[in-house]
């Protein structure tokens, strides 16, 4: 009998019991009670702390088991991690099981149409400022119904993608054949239905591989899969209650995603407790032009983001699409109370060259995000010192009397004197008054104190760099 | 001891038990013996059923088994046989998990005919619905979302590809209004006054009036007046002229610029501006918009002022903080899913419609710029407000403000499919069919197959770019099924339906 009713989460006072209680700080964090508030809140995993003994690994791990189980396709480094949700609302605590963004490719092509295809989804790249976000994963279809032909394209695949692998068939044999190319990549089957559900059971066991249910607006055939699956050993799985897309049935695929999604977290029916998946690209079918089509799975897909639903398939591979998705996918997905931190470093806006102009700022999120549009913006070309100041604001530095030193081991760390022959930082109004000890430490270079707003970042440098450059003896 | 041992005994129980190893590596010697019987002529299809085998015997049975395959042909009786150990399927059923809600959303009109003191042909209704968003197993949907079309009053630097829309009627918010309505069939106007912005060209109220004037005499939808130049006195000066000669159409006054003190203290007044907009929607009975950008408590104060100040519950919209996908949309879903939850347990500072402004997509260089590595602009910049609105419509929204028309009838197809209307008019119909006018019906054009078919002149077949699937959909908005039909068979076979 499944268990109903809401469970209470275990308190950071009951984690904290099976801690070490060595406040080393090895886990990023200064006590062992501060980790316990991030692994109860889910910003960190439990397997952060480095001292934990077995008897502890075990003990967390149980009280801190998701309702949701917690399901790896492929492997290595793209391996994708999905499911481990919790809540309705990411409002409540967050989503967790960032949904895995699928292309397909099928049997019936050419071999050079395949290969063709696969270079095309490979090539799609979301990039904003410095983060790159590809496909996550590769769906194959068996459209020819002929395992032969499925086993030679997926082998194909396999050779050209690292990417975790679906295999699309209803036919248990053209699975067979096709898994046994790719067993160790831990590729998903697609799918066990209501009438192949034996022999792919036996075929997920031989493998020990995960597997996608499908039973179309059938919740209860969804379960009794899903159940005799568990019971014979085979638990990785993923549920899909069909993607109807066509007036008076897409209401119904929100409704029994968001019935099983709410089985799962609230009434812990642990039949049902599995990552979700849809199939976007059916929308395809109903739309007769390529491009409206394109557009349609984007947008139907983006709907299923939001509610967070853990792995969806789509049939045109474009960068236009692609973008908009992963940004929301990437904010959807976002832990709550994720640390408003940017990575430190050294970035490049408008293809800067050695003589372009160094402005600093930290690594706090909002002002990065600030000054790092308006240079997208004003296409100056120069580079943007972020200096580690554990996320805090310039403001929030400049009182603490730290921040000539945290400047002076961005500028060793970041070489930036290797990247520009001029010596000029320009920072911030706001730590004007410590020019003298950033000078200090750092005898080499000349700080110019930049614009009060960010806005005025633009006009500054385009009156003032030449002149600056002029001053320190380079002529342009 | 040992002579204990050799008496192997191997019992298998279908059905009931899980066979022990040797019983397993036995069924499969078995089986191995039904495929063998498969082989001989006239035996196929030979299944083999056990419900309880014993061996006994000196030599392990496996070993006994395996000499008796090698050595023997094929038995040829059909009798003695078994089947591997097919699992049964478990039983299992679904509960759905409804709960019951003691709050819901209030429901605003928008818009006053001649007979309710104003001008408009029809009004709308927003709002309404009494479950998180989307949850229809467990209640009533709010009302169809309305898209209000976004016009401006001056331009506001439109890029490419709005220009195709809007390029001729930029410079002139009556004719784009007119535009909205008679060409891209709008069924609601939202106009923003950016040209009253104190820091661009700063049009007095008096002139930000008088347009609202004459968009209300060119067109007669109900209408939406945006000030958000982010000067509060402006602003409020602005939208109570307009309150003022839009008397009686029941309007949305939309300010977005209310700022509320960095620290509220219990019972603390607020900016005089806040109650003069209030009191002007109350005066000239508008509907007004709290706007305070992802911040919940902040709408609350917000309302409840409002409501003090005499503006009823049912004559206020939320703005939860438009926000665009890649610029903190997640925080937008989050206020709103906030909002929801508090909404239906009764706190009733929450539980008034939600205004969203995909439009606001466009303010960012995602959605326009040509970067060669963002792919294709024009369709970037369609994706980028359609995700937006989808991000928006999901997290519960009821009222959207959108600007690109290609991203609208995306929307407004979206919504033909969750609310499943009866199609009546060419637009709708057209929004349908591939818009590809390649003629191959034999029309010149979608949208004359449209008429002809709504004519009942000609049968949504004829169209050669659209499949089954497609055909489906234009038949059941065409005349909807009631209650709506959900067809296994429609995805049953995707793996081999896509193109
Ligand atoms: S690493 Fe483990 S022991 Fe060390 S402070 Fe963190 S939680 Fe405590
Ligand atoms: S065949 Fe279809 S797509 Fe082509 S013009 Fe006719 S209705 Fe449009």
């Amino acid at each position: 009998m499944a268990e109903k009713g809401k469970e209470v989460r275990a308190s950071p006072m009951e984690l904290m019991k099976h801690l070490p209680g060595e406040d080393c700080g090895e886990c990023g964090f200064d006590t062992c009670f501060e980790f316990a508030l991030a692994i109860f809140d889910r910003r960190k995993r439990y397997d952060e702390c480095t001292k934990l003994n077995d008897a502890q690994k075990k003990a967390l791990a149980k009280l801190l088991a998701p309702p949701m189980r917690e399901v790896v396709l492929g492997v290595g480094e793209h391996a994708r991690r999905i499911g481990g949700e919790e809540v309705m609302t990411r409002e409540e605590l967050g989503f967790f099981g960032k949904t895995v963004i699928a292309y397909d490719v099928w049997d019936t092509m050419s071999e050079e149409r395949l290969r063709d295809r696969l270079k095309e989804i490979h090539e799609i790249k979301a990039v904003k400022v410095k983060e790159a976000f590809g496909v996550d994963a590769i769906a194959v279809r068996n459209v020819s119904d002929d395992p032969k032909k499925f086993k030679e394209t997926v082998k194909i695949v396999a050779e050209q993608t690292d990417l975790p692998l679906i295999l699309c068939s209803f036919n248990p044999k053209a699975l067979r054949a096709a898994v046994e190319i790719v067993k160790d990549k831990r590729p998903l089957l697609y799918a066990a239905t209501k009438d192949n559900w034996a022999d792919v059971l036996e075929i997920a066991k031989k493998y020990d591989v995960p597997v996608a249910i499908f039973s179309p607006n059938d919740l209860d055939t969804l379960g009794a899969i899903a159940k005799t699956f568990a019971k014979n050993g085979v638990e990785d799985l993923v549920l899909d209650p069909g993607t109807f897309t066509e007036p008076g049935s897409l209401l119904q695929t929100f409704c029994n995603l968001i019935m099983l999604r709410r089985a799962c977290v609230e009434d812990r029916v642990k039949e049902v407790s599995y990552p979700t998946m849809a199939v976007p690209a059916t929308i395809t079918t109903t739309v007769g032009d390529r491009k409206k089509a394109a557009q349609f799975e984007t947008m139907l897909a983006n709907a299923l983001i939001t509610k967070g639903i853990n792995l969806v398939i789509l049939h045109y591979p474009n960068t236009w699409g692609f973008f908009p998705m992963v940004m929301l996918r990437e904010s959807i997905f976002k832990h709550p109370k994720a640390e408003e931190k940017v990575d430190p470093g050294i970035y490049e806006f408008n293809e800067p060259d050695e003589l372009s102009p160094v402005l600093v700022t930290t690594n706090y999120t909002m002002t990065y995000g600030v000054v790092s549009s308006e240079l997208e913006r004003i296409k100056v070309p120069c580079w943007l010192l972020v200096v580690d100041t554990g996320g805090l604001s310039l403001d929030t530095v400049a009182g603490t009397g730290e921040w000539p030193d945290m400047l002076e081991e961005a500028v060793e760390e970041f070489k930036v004197a290797e990247k520009v022959k001029h010596r000029i930082l320009i920072v911030g109004q706001v730590v004007a008054e410590y020019k003298e000890d950033m000078e200090e430490v750092l005898p080499d270079w000349k700080i110019i104190i930049g614009p009060k707003d960010s806005t005025e970042i633009g006009p500054f440098l385009k009156e003032k760099w030449k002149e600056l450059l002029k001053e320190s003896g380079i002529e342009v | 001891m040992s002579e204990e041992k050799k008496k192997l005994k191997v019992k298998l129980k279908k059905k009931e038990e899980v066979p022990s190893a040797e019983g397993e590596e036995l069924f499969k010697l078995l089986s191995k013996i039904a495929k063998l019987l498969d082989g001989v002529e006239g035996l196929k299809g030979v299944e083999i059923e056990a419900d309880e085998i014993i061996i006994e015997g000196v030599t392990p049975p496996l070993e006994l088994l395996s000499a008796a395959l090698q050595a023997a042909p094929a038995p040829a009786a059909a009798e003695a046989v078994a089947a591997p150990p097919k699992p049964e399927l478990e039983a299992f059923k679904f509960e759905k998990p409804v709960r019951s809600y003691v709050g819901k959303f209030e429901e605003v009109k928008i818009g006053a005919t001649k007979e309710e003191g104003g001008t408009r042909a029809f009004t709308l209704t927003v709002g309404g619905g009494e479950t998180p968003a989307m949850h229809a197993f467990e209640g009533q949907l709010p009302h169809r979302p309305v898209i209000a079309h976004l016009v401006f009053d001056e331009d506001p630097g439109l890029p490419e590809t709005l220009l195709k829309y809007y390029g001729d009627v930029k410079d002139d918010p009556v004719a784009w209004a007119r535009k909205c309505v008679e060409e891209f069939g709008a069924k609601m106007i939202f106009l923003d006054l950016r040209s009253t912005d104190p820091h661009g060209t700063n049009r007095s109220a008096e002139d930000a009036a008088k347009t609202v004037k004459a968009v209300l005499e060119a067109v007669n939808v109900p209408l939406a007046v945006c000030a958000r130049s982010g000067d509060m006195k402006k602003d409020v000066e602005v939208l109570k002229k307009v309150a003022e000669v839009a008397a009686g159409e029941n309007i949305v006054l939309y300010c977005g610029s209310i700022t509320l003190p960095a620290i509220l203290a219990a019972g603390e007044a607020l900016a005089e501006e806040i109650y003069e907009y209030f009191r002007a929607a109350k005066e000239y009975g508008h509907v007004i918009v709290t706007y305070q950008p992802l911040n919940l408590p902040g709408i609350a104060v917000l309302n409840k002022a409002a409501m003090e100040t005499g503006v009823p519950k049912n004559k206020i919209l939320i703005d939860p903080g438009s926000v665009a996908i890649g610029y903190a949309v997640e925080m937008a879903v989050s206020a709103m899913d906030a909002i929801y939850n508090k909404a239906l347990i009764g706190d009733e500072s929450y539980q008034m419609p939600l205004l969203y402004i995909p439009a606001n997509a466009w303010m960012y260089r995602e959605c326009y710029d040509d970067v060669e590595e963002w792919g294709d602009t024009e369709q970037r910049g369609h994706a980028w407000e359609l995700g937006t609105a989808m991000a928006a419509l999901m997290s519960g929204a009821h009222l959207l403000v959108m600007l690109d028309q290609y991203a609208i009838e995306a929307v407004e197809n979206f919504l033909d499919r969750l609310y499943m209307p009866k199609i009546e008019s060419v637009r709708e119909l057209l929004r349908h069919l591939p818009g590809s006018n390649c003629k191959a019906c034999g029309f010149e054009a979608c949208r004359e197959l449209a008429d002809a078919v709504l004519k009942g002149e000609a049968d949504v077949d004829k169209c050669q770019r659209l499949g089954d699937a497609g055909k489906r959909v234009v038949r059941r908005l065409l005349s909807p099924p009631s209650p709506p039909a959900v067809e296994p068979e429609e995805v049953a076979n995707w793996i081999k339906e896509l193109p």
